[in-house]
Formats: C-alpha cells, sequence, structure tokens
C-alpha cells in the first residue's frame, strides 16, 4: 500500500516537472500608452483574462502563448511611471515583479519618449530581476528623423534591447526568443553548477532544488535564482555623497536580513526607497523590533542630503536618475539624416479644436450625444430583435402548457424570461458601448476631456479623469462604474462611481424620451436635465464633504492622437463583453430571477400598497407605479415599458393614464432613484456592498425629496 | 520668479521649486519636473482649469492648484 502511493507521487512529481520544464513566466512592464497592451495582445491573442489583483481594484490582465516548446504566461502590469507608492498600480507591480511568480520582465519604452520612459526602467533595474528592453514605435522615431544606437545600447545596459513597431507586429516574438535565450543559460548555469559539485546529476540537483522550493511553499522554480544581473553600477551609480549613505544603510540591512526577509527587494532598492522616505518600507521597518537604529541613521542622512543639495529628498534622487539618463540618451539617440521631413499636422489641428475654449465644449456634447446614440440604437434594435424572438417562444409555450401553469411562470417566465431580459436589456447596450469607449480610449480623445473639465469636477471633490467615466455612463452606466477604477485614490474612486451612478444612461433615457420627450416636449426634457445635473452636483458636494481626504491635483499625460487600431480595438471590445457575461450577467440573471418570482407570486403586490404614502400621496403619481419602480431597479426602462402595457390593458394611451406632471415626476423619479442592479453590483465589487447601499439610500431619498417637492410646485401652481 | 500658472501660453521656463506636498512632488519629480528642467506652457483650460506643460518632449496636463505651487523663471537663451 505505502509502496503503491510513493510510486504514484515520484509518477506525478515527474509529470509536474515535465509540464513544469518549459514555461516562462513574464510581465510586461512600462509607461501608460507605450503600447503595452498592444504587445500584450499580439503575444496573447484571445488566451486573454481580465480578473483583479488579490483584493485589490486594479485589474490584472493575465494570457498565455506557446511559442517555441516553451509556454509563456504573461502578465500585461498597469501602466506606470515609477516604482514609488505613489498609486496602488506602483505597489502591486513592484510587488508582483520581485515575487515568485515572474521569471522576466519585458519593459516596453516608447522610443519617441526615451528619458521619461527609462526612468521606469532605472527603477526596475534596481529591483535586480531579469529584464529585456522592448524599444516600441520606432517607426514613429524613424519619421522624425531620428534612431537608436541599438549595439551601444546593450553595451551600456548589459541587458538584450529589442527593437519594435508593435502595431506592425515587428519584433515581438524577438522579445520571447530573448526571454528563451537567458532560460538557456540559466539551465547551463544550473549544469555547470552540478559539474563543479560532482556528486550529483543534473535531475536530482532540480529534484533538489524542488524540493526546497516545496519547503519554502513555492511552487515553481525561478529563472531568478540564478540569474547573475550584471554589474550595473556605471549606469546606476548616484554622486558620491548619496552613494556613501546608500552604502552604509546596505550593510546595516545586511545586517538584519533575518528581521528583513519578508521584505523581497534588494538592499540597495531599499536603501534608495528609505532615504525617499517610501510608506511601504518606512512601515514595515516601523512595524519591526530592532530596526529604530536604522530608521534614526536613515533620518539623519537624509536630512544631511536635503541640508547639503538644498532639496527635498525625493527632487535630489528623481534629478540624478534623470542626470544619468540624460548622459545614456545622447550617446543612443542619434538623427538620422539631415533632411527634414514634414511633420504630419492633422493630429495637432484635432489636439488643438478638441482643446479649445468654446469648440472643445462643443465637441465634448457631440462626443457624449455620439455614444448615446450610437448605443441606444444598435443595443435598441437588437434587444427588440431578441425581446419579439422570445415573445414568440412564450405565445408558444404558453398555449401548450397553458399561460397559468405555475412551473411554466417560474421556469419559462421567470428563469429564461430574467436570462434573455439580461441579454436583451443590458448586454445589447454594454457590447457596442465597450466599442465606442476603446475607438475614444485608443484615439487619446478621453485626457482631453478630462483637461476641459477638471476646473468644474474640483468643485465635487475629484478631478477631470472622473469626467471620462462620466461620459462613458451616457452609454452604460455599468462598465463605466466599472471604469472608476482608473482613479488614483480610493476617496475619488467612490465619489465617481457616485456621480456616474447618476448620469441617465441609454435606458433611462429611453423612459425620459418617452414619456417627457414624446409628450411635453424639449423644454420639460431639458428641465429634467438640469435637475439631473444638480443633483450630480449636490451628491458630489455631500461625498466630498463626507469622505476622509482631499481631492487629489490632476497630473496626467496627454499623448498624441493616433489612428485607432481596429485589431486591437476589436479585440479589447471582446474582452471586455466576455467579462462582463461571465462575471456580471450570472448575478443579473439570478437576482432578476428571484425578483422575477415573486413578482409572479404576486408577493409584491402588497408593495403597492406599502409604498401608497410616497408614491401616491407624496409624489401624485397612481398607486400601481410602485411596483413599475421596483422592476425599474432591474432595468430602468421596464418602469415606461410595463406602464405602456398597463395602460394598453385598461385601453388607454400613457398621455391618458397619466397627467403632464406625473409624467415629469415618474421620469424624474427614474432617472434618480437608484442605480439598476448590475450598477450596484459593480460598484459593490469595487468598493464594498455597504457603500453600494448607502450610494442606493442616498439616491432614492433625493428623488423622493425632489420628486415631492416637484409635486407640491405642481399643485400650488394649478391653483393660481 | 513667478508661478507656472501666471505663464501665457507658449512661453519656456525653467522650474525653481516645486512648492507642493510630498506626494505631489514625488510624482512630478517622478516625471521629471525638477528644478532646472526647462518646460514649455502649452495651453491651459478655460474657467481657470488645469494648465498643459510640455517636458521632455511630452504633454503633460496639470490641475492649476498644483501649477500655482510650481515656481518658474525665464529661461535664458
Amino acid at each position: 500500500m505505502s509502496s503503491c502511493s510513493t510510486r504514484k507521487k515520484i509518477k506525478k512529481g515527474k509529470s509536474i516537472k515535465q509540464e513544469k520544464k518549459n514555461v516562462i513566466n513574464i510581465a510586461l512592464a512600462g509607461n501608460p500608452n507605450v503600447g503595452k497592451s498592444v504587445i500584450f495582445n499580439q503575444l496573447t491573442g484571445l488566451s486573454q483574462t481580465i480578473g483583479n489583483w488579490p483584493g485589490k481594484t486594479v485589474e490584472k490582465m493575465e494570457g498565455h502563448l506557446d511559442f517555441l516548446n516553451y509556454r509563456f504566461n504573461i502578465v500585461d502590469l498597469p501602466g506606470i511611471y515609477s516604482l514609488s507608492t505613489y498609486s496602488l498600480e506602483e505597489i502591486i507591480s513592484r510587488k508582483y515583479i520581485v515575487s515568485e511568480n515572474v521569471d522576466a520582465i519585458i519593459n516596453v519604452i516608447d522610443a519617441t519618449n526615451l528619458e521619461r520612459n527609462l526612468f521606469l526602467t532605472y527603477q526596475l533595474l534596481e529591483l535586480r530581476v531579469p529584464v529585456i528592453l522592448g524599444i516600441n514605435q520606432m517607426d514613429i522615431l524613424h519619421k522624425r528623423n531620428l534612431d537608436i544606437d541599438f549595439k551601444r545600447m546593450e553595451e551600456i545596459f548589459k541587458l538584450p534591447v529589442v527593437p519594435l513597431v508593435a502595431v506592425h507586429g515587428v519584433g515581438v516574438h524577438q522579445l520571447l526568443e530573448k526571454v528563451i535565450e537567458i532560460h538557456k543559460k540559466y539551465h547551463q548555469d544550473v549544469m555547470k553548477d552540478v559539474k563543479l559539485k560532482g556528486e550529483l546529476n543534473k535531475s536530482e540537483l532540480i529534484n533538489d532544488i524542488e524540493s526546497k522550493s516545496e519547503d519554502m511553499d513555492l511552487k515553481r522554480i525561478s529563472i531568478k535564482q540564478f540569474f547573475k544581473f550584471p554589474d550595473l553600477h556605471q549606469i546606476l551609480s548616484f554622486g558620491k555623497e548619496i552613494e556613501e549613505k546608500i552604502q552604509s544603510l546596505r550593510e546595516l540591512i545586511e545586517k538584519n536580513r533575518n528581521i528583513i526577509k519578508e521584505l523581497p527587494y534588494p538592499s540597495r532598492f531599499i536603501s534608495i526607497k528609505l532615504l525617499e522616505n517610501d510608506e511601504e518600507i518606512v512601515d514595515f521597518f516601523k512595524s519591526k523590533e530592532g530596526l529604530i537604529e536604522i530608521l534614526e541613521k536613515v533620518e539623519q542622512y537624509r536630512k544631511e542630503l536635503e541640508d547639503f543639495h538644498g532639496e527635498d529628498i525625493n527632487t535630489i534622487i528623481s534629478s540624478e536618475i534623470y542626470n544619468n539618463i540624460r548622459k545614456i540618451v545622447d550617446q543612443v539617440l542619434i538623427p538620422k539624416s539631415k533632411t527634414k521631413k514634414k511633420r504630419n499636422t492633422l493630429p495637432d489641428l484635432i489636439d488643438h479644436l478638441t482643446t479649445h475654449s468654446i469648440l472643445g465644449y462643443f465637441i465634448l456634447t457631440l462626443v457624449i450625444f455620439g455614444i448615446y446614440t450610437f448605443t441606444f440604437n444598435i443595443g435598441d434594435f437588437i434587444g427588440s430583435l431578441i425581446d419579439d424572438a422570445f415573445s414568440i417562444w412564450t405565445n408558444q409555450i404558453h398555449s401548450e402548457f397553458g399561460s397559468d401553469n405555475l412551473l411554466i411562470e417560474i421556469f419559462w417566465d421567470g428563469a429564461m424570461g430574467g436570462f434573455i431580459g439580461a441579454i436583451s436589456g443590458v448586454l445589447v447596450y454594454v457590447a457596442p458601448f465597450f466599442l465606442t469607449i476603446e475607438i475614444l480610449q485608443d484615439s487619446g480623445y478621453l485626457p482631453r476631456a478630462a483637461f476641459l473639465m477638471d476646473k468644474i469636477m474640483h468643485v465635487m471633490g475629484v478631478h477631470g479623469k472622473t469626467i471620462i467615466t462620466m461620459i462613458l455612463g451616457f452609454g452604460c452606466n455599468v462598465p463605466a462604474c466599472a471604469g472608476c477604477r482608473i482613479m488614483e485614490t480610493e476617496r475619488e474612486k467612490k465619489i465617481s462611481m457616485a456621480l456616474t451612478s447618476l448620469i441617465p444612461c441609454a435606458a433611462t433615457m429611453t423612459v425620459v424620451l418617452g414619456l417627457v420627450g414624446r409628450y411635453l416636449g424639449l423644454y420639460w426634457l431639458m428641465v429634467l436635465f438640469v435637475i439631473n445635473f444638480v443633483v450630480i452636483l449636490i451628491v458630489g458636494r455631500i461625498l466630498n464633504k463626507l469622505l476622509p481626504g482631499e481631492c487629489t491635483e490632476l497630473i496626467m499625460e496627454m499623448h498624441e492622437y493616433r489612428k485607432p487600431n481596429v485589431k486591437v480595438i476589436l479585440k479589447q471590445t471582446w474582452l471586455r463583453t466576455k467579462e462582463f457575461v461571465y462575471k456580471a450577467l450570472p448575478i443579473i440573471v439570478i437576482l432578476g430571477f428571484f425578483l422575477e418570482v415573486l413578482l409572479i407570486l404576486n408577493a409584491l403586490a402588497p408593495l403597492n400598497f406599502v409604498l401608497t404614502p410616497i408614491t401616491v400621496y407624496w409624489l401624485g403619481l397612481p398607486a400601481v407605479t410602485g411596483i413599475f419602480l421596483i422592476y425599474g431597479i432591474l432595468r430602468k426602462e421596464l418602469t415606461l415599458v410595463l406602464l405602456s402595457i398597463f395602460a394598453q390593458n385598461l385601453g388607454l394611451t400613457v398621455a391618458q393614464l397619466l397627467t403632464p406632471a406625473q409624467m415629469i415626476i415618474f421620469s424624474l423619479v427614474t432617472m434618480l432613484y437608484i442605480p439598476c442592479l448590475a450598477t450596484i453590483i459593480i460598484i459593490a465589487k469595487l468598493s464594498s456592498w455597504k457603500y453600494a447601499l448607502q450610494i442606493s439610500l442616498l439616491e432614492i431619498s433625493l428623488a423622493i425629496l425632489i420628486g415631492g417637492f416637484l409635486h407640491f410646485i405642481f399643485i400650488i401652481f394649478s391653483f393660481i | 520668479m513667478r508661478y507656472l500658472s501666471e505663464c501665457e501660453n507658449g512661453e519656456e521656463v525653467t522650474v525653481i521649486r516645486v512648492n507642493a506636498g510630498f506626494k505631489a512632488k514625488q510624482r512630478l519629480a517622478n516625471l521629471g519636473i525638477v528644478p532646472g528642467i526647462k518646460i514649455i506652457k502649452k495651453n491651459s483650460a478655460p474657467l481657470r482649469g488645469p494648465i498643459e506643460i510640455i517636458v521632455k518632449g511630452t504633454s503633460l496636463v496639470i490641475g492649476r492648484g498644483l501649477a500655482s505651487k510650481i515656481l518658474v523663471s525665464n529661461t535664458n537663451n
């Protein structure tokens, strides 16, 4: 029995080893907008998945690729400028890079912006992990009559440097070949090690390492363990007085390595970050006993340096790094020819128009209108086709089994109806909407909107970037709220989600246009929009007061306009839609099913009665609207759809059922009273259920308050 | 000497000092906005909105509040 299980163990161990043999894990790192996601797309195709970093609201993009007998697992790290603790993205990235999950880093660098991009490279080099430099957008650099001396660059960095034109796939697979070279070299090193030791053969050594790795609760051996990082002190060194202090700190850290071993960074990196007063690392040192001495030393050194240079430490260190980079750039960036080519002026013209102080706002309005019409028309067209097909099936099934069969009602009308409803009412809007976002994002328009609106957004306690998610909200609140993860701090994420959830989406618009727009005209439509935006302003002000912290200032890169890449856009749209189908749709269907069942069983009928004080007396609406509003939580346009059906059954039109005042109040309440179910779920996922419920309650109270206020104004005016 | 927020569009100036808080200052330094660096004020948004500058050949937008904490002087050509 026992021998049998041992044999099994060995077999299992072997097969795992074979699988492991050729697996290489790489991470893509780089500044935002350097074409990292294009490279990621080229490499991973449709194998990508979007997830979240554990417990974090930052997106994790993963994918894999089989290439030359190797399985590459690739993670696309968020776009960052540095490895400090400025944003969650930076902290996540640096922790991941030094973790055992990564064998090599591909650092994507924008050739047209070498200096700023190399700043991140410098930080990566301090982590002493295998790095391959991919210099992207070489075609654009050539157009500017410049070139890069790659041979010189490899000599300087002592690491592989690969020229790329990612949009055309040039050089992309060469990156992987370089990774394989490093991987092979590591195997050779293992063999050398074996020969030196003499007493072990290779497989035993690997077994040995693996059992050690298992002991350390590691699942695999990383190339990093064998990677001999090149000696780069010539390019990485700071001025003498800083270097001396780093050296002294390193010695102290090495002495206390056993206390600091949970901090997986190289001692030099820790020393620099200690001097920079890095939150994560300083907090770690504070949490451990026996490290106070080092912190005191750090304080002293920092003060000495700041006094010496007359600047704060971050400025000193950043300046020194930029000086070092400058020297490298001077050597590697070379003019190509003397003839000057004409610069393409179209992007500049578009930039000028879209940031113009008057035209800019006009274009912004057009863009919002464009998103809305596109999303709505496509969604409405496909959605109604699906709904029509479903109602034909429903009629057939009802005529076959009888329409008052409880099982049929629950499983067909409830479950199937909920599923179809989620597709025809949500998915068909979400998919075309993703397409419009991707186009706007890829072309570079969205930062321009943030630029124009920053001032106004500050009133609500957030900076200009929130306008991006709010613009997206006009299409559909669900993905727009998910987009709030681009905000830098938790506080801004929370406020942005609340504001975005109040934007009238395509579905809400159908109600407002179908009632007020159709029967009462443009004037009242404008009144409703003004009220909606005043409410957004009020909610912003309230949250700005309530949530602790201050509004951060906008610091944002505004890259040049470029022609959107069709392939990337389609892939991203597909990926986002897929993520939505897998993650959000099931919850919508399940909760929708429960609500549907409650309605079928008429369990909610008493609700109309319970809601009467609010709906009838306070808001002045017919009692039956209570249940329509409950339905509306599922899909906002249902409030009007059900109202129309109800009117039809009575042989009336909606205009005969509701007075103009009631139409206005009903539309207003629909606009404001609660984010739809899917939006609430997204808000809960990005923050917490508590916050999602708080937002819902706030919006319900505001809707009731303002609706009632309007009702009484109408009463007063009717007397006059 | 004056603050970046007071510069005219198209002016090239040299950064003298950044008086912002720790985080914002670190961010700006990481993006290359350190004393001695030359920047061009390209544009500013209406209603006293944020400011667009060109640093090391790329456009950067910074909030007006932050721009009024960046001390600059005329660049000597």
